[in-house]
This record gives structure tokens, C-alpha cells and sequence, in this order.
């Protein structure tokens, strides 16, 4: 067995028998008694339902009748994905005793599809900003260096992927929670088109921008799993009702004509970039073009504006979800999420109604960009990964982040690891296409992973 | 942009929403306050008619509830 297992090169393993399932199985556990004490990555370990569920895979694969390519797979499922008779916390104390008579559909599809679930991991409380302190559990830290913060939302997917705990896992992203951490953690992660996987079932932190997505270490395992996961679901009403697309049979077709907008005013003035990160972006944009992109610069609207609209949106919806309990559990909530959300109950419902206003003009001008590009280029995060401890609490309103446009038009972004800096920790660049050109994105992702030597390098407390 | 809300006018703002705070919960939000008038500043557009761009679009559901 290969000492890093992707969600692929493990399917092809365990196609030609050289391992089992259970065997596959196995090793994760051992991996995450032996890592996770540093790494806080999950909130619950199911060894008991993923030994389970692995011996009904080699059971099929024994008779001849395995499932597909994620047939014996072992994933884990962020704490806000309903999961039936297993806890759902939502890393709050608020949701501590949880336990869902459900599956949300990812979760039911995913495990349609064979995987052996490992566990629920950390997320920030409610699926919003972080890290905390003062919740039930401590937050996820990063592998690249346990000192360091994850990003978030989904940062127990992050940490669990890249120190090589699971093979792939889910996030959700209202504002950039699976991105943020695929670029801290220098992992894959696709925030889908809006509508091309359910929400049902997965604790909301708002109506509009939340967004249900895979995370793995490659784009080919990301396209995996999003294949198993998209698809209308008639229980969620923001599901497109569009077939799925095949995104896989085209993923190494390679970039020649495809056009290139870099969002140069993004990463170089709204909120400028270090120079690790901005290195990540210009050796991108050679290397794709080397491969036959052609490279544009477009220009959007301001970074800010993209955040003020966003952050409204997000902190009214949250606080409407949240209000009852605001009023009379304060106490029980950390005060990372209840004082950003409670923002939320200060505005005006005019307040509101200009940012959805504001939204779509938005989406409007992205859209008109696009015209003229197939694909956005930016970056991932500004920096590598800061220290957890002692991060400022209001860091996310001072300067605007990079993943928010995206959230508020629903095309889908990709972030991927573009390098390494400071101490080695790992930088991302964002890609963006149109909505629901998801298999055009992870197209262009692959063709820049396969050129780059990332994919080779793991934490050295993963070893 | 509007005058800033002295700190009197923001605790009135928290007790009407039903925020149960105390003093130091109060002026820790407060201090973040200018953030959020900032971006609520930001949005208003007065080139934006009256008309422009409808926030939420209303569709009835068809027989079927889609």
C-alpha cells in the first residue's frame, strides 16, 4: 500500500485485490490514534460503523459486485452533515447530545456509493469563522505546524486530508469554509455550483450562500467524490434539477484555448498578497499558459464590495436561524459566532434588502467578465497559515477575504496548493468558472497539478 | 455616509433587537461597529433606481410544488 493512499490510486488497489478494504480501513485508524491527539481533526471517531462498513465492502468485492471507485473508501463527514443515530454538533454546545434520526443526502449518497465512514470532524462553531476556545472542543490544528490555524469552516477536513487520516471528507462553504482550509492545509477543495448538491439535512448557517462540497488531496479525488455527491434532491429547494455532468471522463484533456482571466486588481491591490502566494499565482499563470491557455487580465468589482454585500447577507440570514437562541442561550454559544452574528440582529431589514440588491449586480458584472474568459485565477488566502492562538477577533471585517465573490454568484471556485512557504507551510490559488461548468474547473486544476511537484510533499508529522 | 452611532444609540439598537448583554459585551461590539456601518454605507447606490435590480424575484409553485 502506497504510505499516502489517494481516493484513486486505493480504488485501483483494492480493484486488483492488493489490499482489502478492511486492511485500507485499518490503516486509517491506526493513523488517526497515532495523529489526531495533535491535530484535534475529529470530534468522533465511528470504528465500530467503519469496520462495519468496510467488511460489507470486501464482502462485495469478494463476490465480484463492488459498487464503483469509492467502493471501501474511507471518508468522514463534517459535524454539520446529518448523520442517523451518530452525534451532529455543529461544534457547539448548543447541539452537544445531537443525534439525527437521518442521513442528509451527501452523507446517504456517499455511503450509497460504498465509503467507510471514520468519523464526524471539527468544524468552526455553526460552520462559521473561528478558531475558538471556549466550545466543547478545541479547534483543529494545522499538520503543516500543529502552532498554526487551519482556516475554516471545514478545518477538521483539512487537517484529516492533509496529514493523511481520511482520503477525502465533506465541507460546506457560505463564505469560503472549504477553500480557506484547502489552501492553510495545501489540499484540493471545490466549492460546486450552487444547486449541484444537496443541502438537505446539513446544519445551515445561512439560506443563500451555503454550499455542500468534497475535499481531498487531489483534483481527480475531488472529482470523484463530487460525481457520488451532485444531483437534484427534491428536499432541498435551491437543487438544480440540471443532469449531472461527467466529470471525469474529460479531466486530463488538458487546457489548450481554454481563456484565463487573472484578477490581478484582486490579489495586488484590494487586498494584497505576500510573496509567496503572489509567486504561486504568476508561476501558474506560465505554467498554464506554457500549456496552451490563453491569459487574460480581467477586472471585477472591488474585493470590499463583494464583502459588504457578502457579510450582511451572511450575519442577517445566521442571525435569523440563530435569533430565538441568541435571546436566551448567549451563554451557551462561543463568542467567536454569537457576536459576528448577532450583527445580524443590529441592521435594518433595508440593510438587507440593498445587499441582495448589491448581490446581484454583482453576480451581473462577474457574469459580463466572463464573456470573455472561461476560467478566474486568484488567490486561495493572502498568506500561508497564521498561529492560532492570539488572532485578532474582528481580522475577517478588516480586510476582505478572497473566496466571498463566489459564494455570492454560486459559480464554482477551486482552490488548490500553489506552494510552500514560510516554515513550509502551504499557499493556494483559487480558480472560478461559470455556473455549472464544475467539470471545466477541474479540468484546468488538474492540468496545473499535474505540472507542479505539490502533490509529492506531505507534512513531516504525517510521516 | 451617516453620523456613527454613539455608544448610548447602539445600546438602545441591542436591547430592541432582545439581546440580553452585559456592559463589556456591548462595548466589545461596539468596537466593531464601524466595520458594519462601513459596509452598510457601501451598498447604498444612489445611481440605483428605485426599480433596479428586484432582490427577491417571486414564482409561484407549479401543480407539482416546484
Amino acid at each position: 500500500m502506497d504510505a499516502f493512499p489517494t481516493i484513486a490510486s486505493a480504488a485501483a488497489d483494492l480493484a486488483a485485490k492488493k489490499i482489502s478494504p478492511v486492511e485500507l480501513t485499518r490503516h486509517m485508524l491506526a493513523r488517526i490514534a497515532k495523529l489526531d491527539g495533535q491535530l484535534h481533526s475529529f470530534l468522533m471517531v465511528t470504528e465500530e460503523r467503519a469496520l462495519a462498513d468496510a467488511k460489507a465492502a470486501e464482502a462485495r468485492f469478494m463476490a465480484g459486485t463492488p459498487r464503483g471507485v469509492l467502493d471501501g473508501i474511507p471518508i468522514a463527514h463534517k459535524d454539520i452533515y446529518g448523520t442517523a443515530g451518530i452525534r451532529t454538533t455543529a461544534h457547539s454546545r448548543l447541539l452537544e447530545h445531537n443525534v439525527p434520526a437521518a442521513d442528509s443526502t451527501v452523507v446517504r449518497k456517499w455511503a450509497e456509493a460504498g465509503t467507510v465512514m471514520l468519523g464526524k470532524l471539527a468544524t468552526h462553531e455553526f460552520a462559521m469563522g473561528g478558531p475558538s476556545f471556549d466550545v466543547p472542543w478545541p479547534p483543529a490544528r494545522n499538520p503543516w505546524n500543529t502552532e498554526h490555524f487551519t482556516s475554516g469552516s471545514s478545518s477538521g477536513t483539512g487537517a484529516a486530508v492533509a496529514a493523511g487520516l481520511i482520503l477525502g471528507g465533506t465541507g460546506s462553504d457560505t463564505g469560503g469554509s472549504i477553500r480557506g482550509p484547502a489552501a492553510f492545509c495545501g489540499i484540493a477543495g471545490i466549492k460546486p455550483t450552487y444547486g449541484l448538491c444537496s443541502r438537505a439535512g446539513v446544519l445551515p448557517l445561512t439560506y443563500s450562500m451555503d454550499h455542500t462540497g468534497p475535499m481531498a488531496w487531489t483534483v481527480e479525488d475531488c472529482a470523484i467524490l463530487l460525481q457520488a455527491m451532485a444531483g437534484h434532491d427534491p428536499t432541498d429547494p435551491a437543487s438544480s434539477t440540471r443532469a449531472v455532468p461527467d466529470l471525469l471522463s474529460g479531466l486530463n484533456r488538458g487546457v489548450a484555448g481554454v481563456r484565463i482571466g487573472v484578477v490581478r486588481h484582486f490579489h495586488e491591490t484590494d487586498h494584497k498578497v505576500n510573496a509567496t502566494v503572489q509567486k504561486g499565482i504568476d508561476d501558474a499563470v506560465e505554467i498554464l499558459r506554457n500549456q496552451g491557455a490563453v491569459i487574460r487580465e480581467v477586472t471585477l468589482p472591488s474585493l470590499v464590495e463583494f464583502q459588504a454585500a457578502g457579510f450582511l447577507i451572511l450575519i442577517s440570514e445566521a442571525y435569523a436561524l440563530h435569533e430565538k437562541w441568541l435571546k436566551t442561550r448567549w451563554n451557551e454559544y462561543g463568542e467567536l459566532f454569537r457576536d459576528r452574528v448577532s450583527f445580524g440582529g443590529l441592521i435594518s431589514s433595508a440593510d438587507y434588502v440593498e445587499a441582495v440588491r448589491r448581490r446581484r449586480e454583482l453576480q451581473q458584472a462577474v457574469a459580463a467578465a466572463m464573456a470573455e474568459v472561461d476560467i478566474l485565477l486568484t488567490a486561495g488566502a493572502p498568506t500561508e497559515a497564521p498561529k492560532i492562538e492570539g488572532m485578532p477577533k474582528w481580522s475577517s471585517l478588516e480586510k476582505p477575504g478572497f473566496t466571498i465573490p463566489f459564494n455570492l454568484t454560486g459559480q464554482p471556485a477551486m482552490t488548490i496548493c500553489s506552494g510552500h512557504g514560510a516554515g513550509g507551510l502551504p499557499v493556494g490559488i483559487q480558480l472560478a468558472a461559470r455556473p455549472f461548468e464544475d467539470a471545466l474547473l477541474l479540468r484546468v486544476c488538474q492540468a496545473y497539478e499535474k505540472a507542479t511537484p505539490w502533490r509529492g510533499m506531505r507534512p513531516a508529522m504525517a510521516a | 455616509m451617516p453620523e456613527p452611532l454613539s455608544r448610548e444609540e447602539f445600546a438602545v439598537l441591542v436591547k430592541r433587537a432582545g439581546l440580553d448583554l452585559t456592559q463589556a459585551n456591548i462595548d466589545d461590539l461596539y468596537s466593531a461597529w464601524p466595520h458594519i456601518e462601513r459596509f452598510t454605507a457601501m451598498l447604498r447606490n444612489p445611481a440605483r433606481g428605485r426599480e433596479a435590480e428586484p432582490a427577491h424575484l417571486f414564482r409561484p409553485l407549479n401543480p407539482e410544488g416546484v
